[in-house]
């Protein structure tokens, strides 16, 4: 493959006892396309995305981004090199606002510091009505303005993942890893989910890699490029149509 | 009148040692249990360098300075676990402080305490009455109070709240959860040195006995009680927890049963709080 990669798994072994979960796992996510992984329950996608994130370290093998080698960096280490991710259960700080939600993301990293914080803390008023004007913008880019003010917690699971997706698109990251992006949702707001992360791809520099079991929907609509897993490994890569159309995989994922 | 007062004074102690554990317990979401052992090493430092013939002001720097760097080591340990494990870390060490303090006879004197500690001096003047102590409880409280109202409202604060929601999602999204959480103990332990400090010199003796397990998990019920990650919460509960005891005295009941209708009432209230309203009164995080 030739094309420019933003990620590059190389060789991934990863086992939890006797059970291989990975075994050489090989593939790329080309920059500015939304790859897909797909593969039935139990193929290895969830554990894969833990070892891209820095949650998991690999028994082998090496995870690279933009050419520098980020296997086990701890997950802060690599969300502040450029990957951001969106989980299969979506973890929105839930005793926070929507709008506190998406800022949270935003904030420089000066205000992990206490003492700079604080003494900022004097300074950082206008600075803040900044990011929370940026963060409405977000919030109204997924559709969910209206709901700024109300507790996370108190979401609609769908809204839920829009807000997830807002705090991901706010924070700019360039590469995003999204751990079934469209589960639990009903069919139109699976749609809306799909078209959004599109957009953001085809407006920009917006690599995903995205970690898809059942929705082939969203699949089809999604994916540039796939990566079927089976037993652990990659067991077919290409574009998205040639290998959903690959009579193996469909034995393999769809029973048909 | 002086009664009144002495109840100012230990509201005002117990104000700023339940806000100082609300950066812990409410903001970071860290159950810990060795608050009280802060509180007294605060004290222990403050009266072992006065008797080192260190000036008051700079033993009050050096009990917060030594609190400090006791919360690096004690968090740079419990802080490798969350949870539950983390509550049983920081219990070992409430009671390993509680040890040391008992059984290093040579630096603590022991079970026998520290006693004839030097009352405060102010610009030339000796705080000796309980008024006086009252006005200086009052005045930790309107120093150090703002100054921790500051951090619960900054981005540093917010930023707590979100790990203490979720720790995972917000590292995904580039923050540093162990060096955070770290901060906040640090900056808890560094508080509670003070109330430390003033609680020894008003009662002019200091024991192991004032800072065990038992004062810790006082000083969490304060914040279960009253709810913990806003500014209202400890507040409500330091009155309650400290008021209660005491408006018991007045229904005459004799002195062997008034203790223990307190501590019935307490784990009474606990549960039903525990049952119907798991934030507290006045909190908005509830402990899970």
């Amino acid at each position: 493959m030739t094309m420019n990669n933003a990620l590059l798994i190389k060789d991934v072994d990863k086992r939890f006892g006797d059970t291989w979960v990975l075994r050489g796992v090989r593939a790329a996510v080309p920059s500015g396309k939304i790859t897909a992984f797909v593969g039935p329950n139990g193929a290895g996608k969830t554990t894969l995305f833990h070892v891209i994130a820095g949650a998991i370290r690999p028994d082998k093998g090496q995870v690279q981004y933009k050419g520098a080698d980020i296997t086990g960096r701890p997950p802060h280490v690599i969300a502040l090199k450029g990957i951001g991710r969106q989980f299969q259960d979506v973890r929105v700080f839930k005793t926070l606002t929507a709008l506190d939600n998406v800022m949270i993301g935003m904030l420089p990293r000066c205000h992990q510091i206490s003492l700079r914080a604080w003494f900022r803390s004097f300074a950082t008023d206008r600075s803040i009505k900044k990011l929370r004007q940026e963060a409405e913008f977000w919030l109204d880019y997924v559709g969910i303005v209206d709901e700024q003010t109300r507790l996370a917690g108190e979401l609609s699971f769908g809204q839920q993942k829009l807000l997830s997706l807002a705090r991901l698109f706010a924070r700019g990251f360039p590469c995003l890893l999204l751990d079934e992006p469209t589960a639990g949702v009903a069919p139109t707001m699976a749609e809306r989910i799909v078209s959004l992360i599109r957009q953001r791809v085809d407006e920009g520099a917006l690599t995903v890699a995205a970690f898809v079991e059942h929705n082939m929907t969203a699949v089809e609509h999604l994916a540039d490029w796939i990566h079927f897993m089976h037993e652990g490994r990659v067991a077919f890569s290409g574009r998205s149509d040639h290998v959903l159309g690959n009579q193996a995989v469909r034995e393999l994922y769809m029973g048909i | 009148m002086s009664y009144l007062l002495h109840l100012l004074i230990i509201l005002g102690i117990y104000s700023t040692l339940s806000y100082s554990l609300n950066l812990t317990l409410g903001f970071a979401g860290l159950l810990s249990f060795c608050h009280a052992a802060f509180y007294g090493l605060g004290a222990y430092a403050y009266v072992l360098l006065l008797q080192g013939s260190v000036p008051q002001p700079a033993a009050l720097a050096g009990a917060v300075t030594i609190n400090m760097l006791l919360a690096v080591l004690i968090g740079s340990v419990s802080l490798r676990f969350r949870g539950d494990l983390f509550l049983f870390v920081t219990l070992g060490f409430q009671m390993i402080v509680f040890v040391i303090l008992y059984n290093w006879v040579g630096l603590t004197n022991g079970p026998y305490g520290l006693a004839g500690i030097p009352r405060p001096v102010f610009f030339g003047v000796m705080i000796r009455t309980p008024l006086q102590f009252a006005i200086l409880a009052a005045a930790m409280n309107l120093i150090l109070l703002p100054l921790l109202f500051r951090l619960y409202r900054s981005p540093f604060g917010m930023l707590l709240k979100a790990l203490r929601d979720n720790e995972a999602a917000a590292e995904s999204l580039g923050i540093h959860g162990r060096s955070m959480f770290l901060q906040a103990f640090v900056i808890s332990a560094a508080v509670a040195a003070v109330p430390g400090a003033l609680y020894a010199s008003y009662v002019t003796y200091i024991d192991p006995t004032s800072f065990t397990l038992k004062e810790s998990i006082f000083l969490t019920a304060i914040l279960l009680l009253g709810g913990a990650g806003n500014r209202l919460g400890p507040l409500v509960g330091t009155l309650i927890m400290v008021l209660l005891p005491e408006a018991l005295r007045f229904l005459g009941l004799p002195d062997v049963i008034a203790h223990n209708m307190r501590e019935v009432i307490y784990g009474l209230l606990l549960v039903f709080l525990m049952y119907f309203r798991p934030k507290g009164i006045a909190g908005e995080f509830g402990v899970s």
